[in-house]
């Protein structure tokens, strides 16, 4: 007899309790964030660094919100400044300042009133860069002048 | 883009909606369909959390154009129990097994065990863990599932 299947005389321990979401998760009625819909909602699209590191020169939205149904454009000069400590952390994980920090971090976002309408904005998105040294180790990391 | 008209069954309804050319099969049941039940896990053909039988055979249905469905016949997890709302055996032994966590991969291990078992009532173990290879699962580890197909498969057999 497998171990699980151990009966006690505990009340829950040793029992095999159906989980309660079960059903919903087993028929597909179940609702995860991307599930939802409202009337009016809009969809988003992320403008990604292709740099590893790298300085964000300009950001120049105005192709991409020139498209008919694109309803904003948002950049790190839309976040609150000064933040620290956890915070900090937060907003330079979320979205890239001065300097885009890896591959892949956010450096703009569309709002539109279509998934494939915001992907198309973005790809308007013209962000010009200006590539820095990257490094692939934690010790080159930790090596003095690095940031 | 302008969109196209597409005219398709799934699970058996006549179901009509414009799709941009552009949309996977994915996209339109989701979100012109509202058939929320398969994922986007990837959007890349990897994880299986949108497998859906396209006139019978297991497809990824984010690497499916939504056009493509035109005149076809589609069937989702959304299908899978009876209309009177009696699970099928693989749904009750998914639950009795404890066969799923999150659930964001378990329809599309539904739809593709089912698809096993019309092909082949008696897979062995390797047999469902190579049939399900393409389906990704985070949470729960994959012994439960495969136990709960077993256990499907035999009550479907009879033999349980
Ligand atoms: S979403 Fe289709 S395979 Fe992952
Ligand atoms: S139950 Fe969470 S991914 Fe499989």
């Amino acid at each position: 007899m497998p171990k699980d299947e151990i009966r006690s005389t505990f009340k829950y321990i040793g029992t095999r309790p159906n989980r309660p979401d079960g059903l919903d998760k087993v028929t597909g009625r179940a609702r995860y964030g991307a599930d939802y819909a409202a009337s009016n909602m809009l969809h988003a699209a992320v403008v990604r660094s292709p740099h590893a590191h790298a300085r964000i020169v300009k950001i120049d939205a105005s192709k991409a919100l020139a498209l008919k149904g694109v309803k904003a454009v948002v950049t790190r000069a839309d976040f609150p400044e000064g933040l620290t400590g956890e915070t900090w952390n937060l907003q330079e994980n979320t979205i890239a300042g001065e300097r885009a920090l890896y591959d892949g971090h956010a450096v703009a976002a569309v709002a539109a009133t279509s998934a494939l309408l915001a992907q198309d904005a973005a790809k308007l998105v013209e962000v010009t860069y200006e590539v820095l040294p990257h490094v692939t180790d934690v010790d080159a990391a930790m090596a003095e002048g690095r940031r | 883009m302008s969109k196209i008209h597409v005219t398709t069954t799934v699970n058996g309804d006549a179901v009509d909606f414009l799709a941009d050319p552009r949309e996977t099969l994915l996209d339109c049941l989701r979100d012109h369909l509202g058939l929320t039940g398969s994922k986007e896990g990837c959007g890349t053909g990897d994880c299986g959390a949108c497998s859906v039988r396209l006139d019978g055979v297991l497809v990824s249905s984010c690497l499916v154009l939504g056009v493509e469905a035109e005149g076809r016949s589609i069937e989702t997890i959304e299908g899978m129990a009876s209309p009177d709302g009696t699970l099928h055996p693989l749904q009750r032994k998914f639950i009795e097994h404890a066969a799923l966590q999150c659930g964001f991969c378990t329809p599309g291990i539904l739809v593709a065990a089912k698809a096993l078992l019309e092909e082949n009532p008696d897979p062995s173990e390797s047999e469902i863990r190579y049939w399900l290879a393409g389906n990704l699962c985070r949470c729960t580890g994959y012994d439960k599932i495969i136990r709960a197909v077993q256990d499907a498969a035999a009550e479907l057999r009879g033999a349980a």
